[in-house]
């Protein structure tokens, strides 16, 4: 019998296979378990009209509409333009925003709200609770 | 008889390359970016924030979904009970002032959620901060 070729031993080769059994378990178990999204929490103040204090500057606004257009002082301000409500915020400076609701708007709308103001640099930010 | 040995073909494997690398780039992604979190009890869409305040461990988490069911520490409450049943519960650690992290739903109505902090106000405890989530790049949410 004729054989051709060399013996030698075969290089152990790794295989694969097993190597993405295990990343694709771990790929999966982060996929599952992990969040993108970071927690966050926003302080809030509340009060109610009988209880603030008197020498306390208070703007009442109340959020119309779920955008974010408020109602105050009988004007009406859209907190999406970021420039006019910097403007208003700004001419206010020392006051205490106290926001209220209509009945259909959501808590998204309030947050929101509560964040732009405090982007336009309200610092003083309290949520009617009555 | 010829019998041909063949220790040079390269292994099938080597397709796997380029599937291993796009995975093992996931991985990454997934390790990196994600944290891994105590998934709640209480399944509800909290409000997107611009907030940069992390959300800090509070005695008194309470939870209200959509339905208005309120949930306490993840026990179910009614409304007309919850001041008494948030006054009745030990705080242990009295080194700090007694605070509660409300994870009101998105949808909820906000005056919902208003009179909720009422009810909160009542108990004496001042300290309230909404449950919110930060996403990555998050702007102004368009409705």
């Amino acid at each position: 019998m004729k054989i051709k070729g060399y013996f030698q031993l075969p290089r152990k080769r790794v295989s694969m296979v097993p190597l993405v059994d295990v990343v694709f378990i771990l790929l999966l178990f982060f996929m599952l378990t992990t969040s993108i999204a970071k927690e966050k929490q926003l302080p809030v103040s509340y009060s109610s009209q009988s209880n603030t204090t008197p020498d306390v500057v208070v703007r009442e606004l109340v959020i119309e509409t779920e955008d974010g257009i408020i109602s105050t002082d009988g004007r009406r301000i859209s907190t999406e333009n970021a420039e006019d409500l910097a403007v208003w915020v700004g001419s206010n400076t020392d006051a205490t925003y106290a926001v209220d609701t209509q009945s259909h708007i959501s808590t998204q709308a309030l947050v929101t709200v509560l964040d732009r103001l405090t982007t336009a640099g309200a610092t003083r930010l309290m949520v009617r609770d009555d | 008889m010829t019998v041909e040995l063949d220790h040079g073909r390269p292994s099938t494997d080597t397709h796997l390359i380029p599937l291993i690398n796009v995975v093992f780039l996931m991985l990454a992604f997934f390790m990196i970016a994600g944290q891994i979190q105590k998934s709640d009890a209480v399944k509800l869409e909290t409000p997107i924030s611009e907030s940069e305040t992390d959300r800090q461990s509070s005695p008194i988490s309470i939870a209200v979904t959509l339905d208005e069911l309120i949930y306490v520490n993840g026990t179910l409450v009614q409304r007309q009970e919850l001041a008494g049943h948030i006054k009745s519960l030990n705080i242990e650690d009295s080194t700090l002032p007694p605070s509660i992290l409300l994870r009101a739903d998105a949808r909820l109505a906000a005056d919902r959620t208003r009179s909720l902090l009422g009810t909160l106000r009542e108990t004496g405890i001042n300290e309230v901060a909404l449950a919110t989530l930060q996403t990555s790049g998050s702007q102004w949410r368009n409705r």
